[in-house]
């Protein structure tokens, strides 16, 4: 008994709350009997926890709120992601992949109040590949958990550059050519109500173009500050291109030669 | 997800307990309840043991409380503070246990953030030392030190304001 360690106050909390080892009770128990303030004190907590209980008890009773229901709650999540993913295509096509970049960085940056652990994936545009050595077909795959394949606009001179997850399985990517001309892709889930659309056109400002499609599944755009003449065809070769299934398409593109590098 | 679903409503109401105590006001309350569910269900996969499931949507809840997201709408809210208290005095016909039962909340939100946390989660929600730690990310000692000084904080509040002694601090809003 004598190696017992000392009464301590996280001994006496624990008589509080019940939470005494066994070994311990009767220990603290002497103690206490001995230090009759001590009990008045101990006593005084465990009427106010036994106080506190009552006073929120009501709250435990009343029927939940419906939009508590994780159902309800997810669909709220879902219709948010969707306005963000809205947003994010509107911004594209205004201004371009410039003026994404930019927001990207702004919706990035409101991560500091909230830990990315609480935010969980998806939740904010991630750069997945920016010319680096993996597959960023792989790795976009990886991130939405589904087969994707990435147009390939090689033989229309223009390389992938930058490939962006977005919010809500929607996916940016940014290709350029010789002259530094940028273009972009973009492709987000349909929403229930969006069927097939076909090709068609829209002007930007600044000199911006853009080609929209959709197959029912997906809605895409290429978005480039060039001539009707020259988009068409690779929107149409796009659009040829994302009618393959995935797997094909990924073949192709890996069979495409990798230019040596003559630096 | 059904199994995760029926998991996390079965802790609704002690989260709904928790922050109704943190938040005080009802709506403000179930407000801080679904950015917490949100931010849950956005990050399942990303939780760490199964057991820790109830420990992990309190850390989320307290951690959405601290960083004083929709604080604003809260303090807006607040002058209807007791409002919830009061009818369920009315229920019971025992009009002093109801003021009674607003005034020991009320002498809680005297306390600082963190011991009330303690408090609440050791308390009212039976939550371990351990898992208490876990929920508020500091470690045990401090919780030990948190709850110790938190409690006899409120005893002091009490001795102060003995039980009877009616509070008005808290105008309805017009």
């Amino acid at each position: 008994m004598t190696t017992e360690p000392p009464i301590g106050e996280d001994d006496l909390q624990a008589w509080v709350d019940g939470r005494l080892p066994p070994g311990r009770h009767g220990l603290v128990a002497r103690w206490l009997e001995e230090h009759p303030a001590e009990v008045a004190r101990l006593t005084a907590y465990a009427k106010q926890a036994g106080e506190l209980r009552a006073a929120l008890a009501p709250v435990v009773e009343e029927p939940i709120p419906a939009r508590l229901r994780p159902r309800h709650v997810r669909e709220v999540r879902r219709a948010r992601w969707a306005k963000r993913i809205r947003h994010a295509a509107a911004a594209m096509l205004l201004l371009g992949a410039s003026g994404l970049g930019g927001y990207v960085m702004q919706s990035t940056r409101r991560t500091d109040t909230q830990s990315f652990a609480e935010v969980g994936p998806g939740a904010w545009p991630v750069a997945i590949w920016a010319g680096g050595l993996r597959d960023p077909a792989s790795e976009l795959s990886t991130q939405l958990g589904e087969d994707v394949a990435l147009p390939d606009l090689s033989r229309h001179g223009f390389q992938l550059q930058e490939a962006w997850a977005l919010p809500g399985a929607a996916i940016l990517l940014v290709y350029t050519d010789h002259t530094d001309t940028r273009l972009s892709f973009f492709r987000r889930s349909a929403e229930a109500g969006e069927g097939p659309a076909a090709l068609r056109c829209q002007d930007g400002p600044g000199g911006w173009l853009t080609y929209h499609w959709s197959d029912g599944h997906h809605v895409y755009a290429l978005s480039a500050a060039v001539t009707r003449e020259r988009l068409r065809p690779i929107a149409l070769d796009t659009e040829e291109q994302m009618r393959a299934p995935p797997r094909a398409r990924n073949q192709l593109m890996a069979r495409t030669p990798s230019r040596p590098c003559l630096a | 997800m059904g199994d995760a679903d029926s998991r996390i409503e079965a802790l609704i109401p002690q989260l709904r307990r928790f922050a109704r105590a943190l938040a005080r006001d009802a709506d403000a309350a179930d407000d801080l309840v679904q950015d917490c569910l949100e931010r849950a269900l956005g990050a399942w996969r990303l939780r760490r043991a199964e057991g820790d499931l109830r420990a992990w949507l309190f850390a989320i809840l307290f951690n959405l409380h601290t960083s004083g997201i929709r604080r604003r709408a809260r303090r807006r809210r607040l002058l209807e503070a007791f409002a919830w208290a009061l009818p369920c005095a009315t229920q019971g016909g025992e009009g002093d246990t109801a003021v009674y039962a607003g005034q020991i909340l009320h002498q809680l939100d005297s306390l600082p953030e963190e011991q009330r946390a303690v408090l609440l989660l050791i308390g009212v929600e039976g939550i371990g030392y351990e898992e208490a730690a876990r929920v508020l990310g500091v470690p045990l000692g401090t919780v030990m030190s948190r709850l110790s000084r938190g409690r006899e904080r409120l005893r002091r509040e009490a001795e102060a304001f003995p039980t009877g002694r009616v509070l008005r601090l808290v105008e309805r809003a017009p």
